[in-house]
């Protein structure tokens, strides 16, 4: 045996051979231990993971993400007008309500109205709250009492305003008949074309559209000889002309259930003791009596009546 | 490990670290197990503080790879194990020695048995080389046959001139060579 088979013999042995546990202590070992025992990281170190501090932000910094995103998001709905309200009785009142049914904007029409809501604070309470704090004002200043409250209704989505509408109506009848107020209460929704005539025109859309229906049957009348007129001298004057819906009136076809200006029976007539009369599907009912076809019968008399006295006239 | 082959190899394997390739530490371990853990049983002369050491050693590594130049890995890597099995043995210094054989001691200090060093630890060659040599003997003698290093830095470490530590190496050798033969026969 020489030296060199000693040394290969040494070399060879099994005996330099680490435990089988001591390769996978290493490997698994090898990012904890270098991160805990020396915070100046190598580049190699680094690389191999983010820290815990990381991990534990991210689900942190996740949660005030959609946190501020609800918040931003939740305050534009709030502040972005979905419905509005108007209220006229001879003040004319618009108030702009959010998608949760706040109040978020308030216009004075006229200068009435100006004069008798300027000192209520009516944003961010809730529509029905509104309506009920209008309501008390108008009493105050005596409007209410054998009055004629219009309220309308316009908004993106029909059938939420529609459900709005019925709401506010369903208010109004209750304060009504706990507090003792006498006024006839019409409701109507407002379709879109009539909001933005009735913005150019400088009027509330429920006259607007009273307006309107007079205009339809009674060419005598400018618009400017009845933008100043009262909403119960215009229904009056509306009354006079036709009872009920008129039948060349499209929307009226296609807003039975909602249309709600014509009274039942005489021109005029209202009701009383403090109970509302909010007609509903007036159109049915006025078509089905007598009443209205002598009511078509004395408008068709008087058109011609009209046209006759402008041929003379010229 | 022998050869120009196995040292770029194992300098590709520290570049491969440096740039944060995970998979090269195992890479190196497999190639370098062997006689990095040499080393430091010739410090320790027992399978646990050696395997210590060595562990310590490949964190070490992975902790101070921005410090290679990307030449010499293995001369680079050997002198890490040596540096941490030398603080180890000024620490282990500091302990009082136990005689494991006593199992009074054993029994005061609550010492394993597990920890004994025994020569059943070891092969054959290796447990006589053990027996015959003395610490510094061995050190040479394993440290040059297994782990490959130079006579010039063994003796640097001892603070002694190569050629003795030269010498001192095919003394140790001859002397293991004889045991051995004596003991087969």
């Amino acid at each position: 045996m020489k030296n060199k088979d000693i040394e290969r013999m040494l070399s060879e042995s099994d005996a330099w051979m680490p435990s089988d546990g001591l390769k996978k202590r290493i490997l698994r070992e090898r990012v904890t231990a270098s991160v805990k025992q020396n915070p100046e990281q190598s580049a190699y170190a680094r690389r191999i993971r983010p820290t815990r501090l990381f991990y534990r932000m991210i689900p942190i910094a996740a949660v005030l993400i959609t946190m501020l995103f609800c918040l931003v998001v939740g305050a534009g709905m709030y502040a972005t007008e979905y419905e509005t309200v108007y209220v006229d009785i001879n003040p004319s009142i618009e108030v702009s309500v959010n998608r949760f049914s706040r109040i978020i904007g308030v216009d004075y029409l006229n200068e009435d109205a100006e004069r008798c809501f300027s000192d209520l604070s009516l944003k961010n309470r809730s529509a029905e709250q509104g309506m009920i704090l209008i309501l008390d004002m108008l009493n105050e200043e005596g409007y209410l009492e054998n009055g004629e409250l219009y309220i309308g209704v316009s908004g993106k989505n029909e059938k939420h305003a529609e459900k709005l509408l019925t709401k506010l109506e369903e208010y109004t009848e209750k304060t009504q008949k706990e507090k003792g107020y006498s006024a006839t209460v019409f409701t109507q929704k407002i379709a879109p074309e009539d909001k933005q005539a009735a913005k150019e025109m400088g009027i509330s859309p429920t006259k607007y559209r009273m307006i309107k229906n007079i205009l339809d049957e009674n060419y005598a009348y400018s618009p400017e000889d009845l933008k100043d007129m009262k909403m119960k001298d215009l229904r009056e004057l509306l009354g006079e002309q036709k009872h009920g819906i008129p039948e060349h009136d499209k929307d009226a076809a296609k807003n039975e259930k909602t249309e709600k200006w014509a009274t039942q029976g005489s021109p005029g007539e209202k009701s009383q003791n403090g109970d509302v009369q909010s007609e509903k599907n007036n159109h049915e009912k006025q078509t089905a009596s007598p009443e209205v076809t002598e009511t078509k019968t004395t408008i068709a008399e008087k058109k011609s009546e009209t046209s006759t006295k402008k041929q003379k006239g010229s | 490990m022998k050869g120009k082959y196995a040292d770029d190899q194992i300098n590709q394997y520290l570049n491969q670290m440096k740039n944060g390739n995970s998979e090269a530490l195992a890479s190196l371990y497999d190639q370098t197990c062997r006689s990095l853990y040499a080393l430091c049983y010739s410090y320790f002369h027992n399978r646990h503080d050696s395997e210590d050491a060595l562990s310590d050693s490949y964190l070490k590594i992975q902790q101070e790879i921005s410090r290679f130049n990307g030449k010499n890995g293995y001369a680079w890597i050997s002198t890490v194990t040596r540096n941490i099995c030398l603080n180890r043995l000024k620490r282990e210094s500091r302990i009082v020695a136990v005689d494991f054989t006593d199992e009074a001691v054993v029994n005061e200090h609550g010492i394993s048995e597990t920890y004994v060093n025994t020569a059943d630890d070891d092969s054959d060659v290796v447990s006589v080389a053990k027996a015959v040599l003395g610490d510094t003997e061995f050190r040479i003698l394993i440290q040059h046959a297994v782990s490959e290093r130079k006579f010039k830095d063994i003796a640097a470490d001892l603070g002694k001139l190569e050629t003795t530590v030269r010498w001192q190496y095919h003394q140790a050798l001859k002397k293991v060579r004889r045991a051995y033969e004596e003991r087969r026969v």
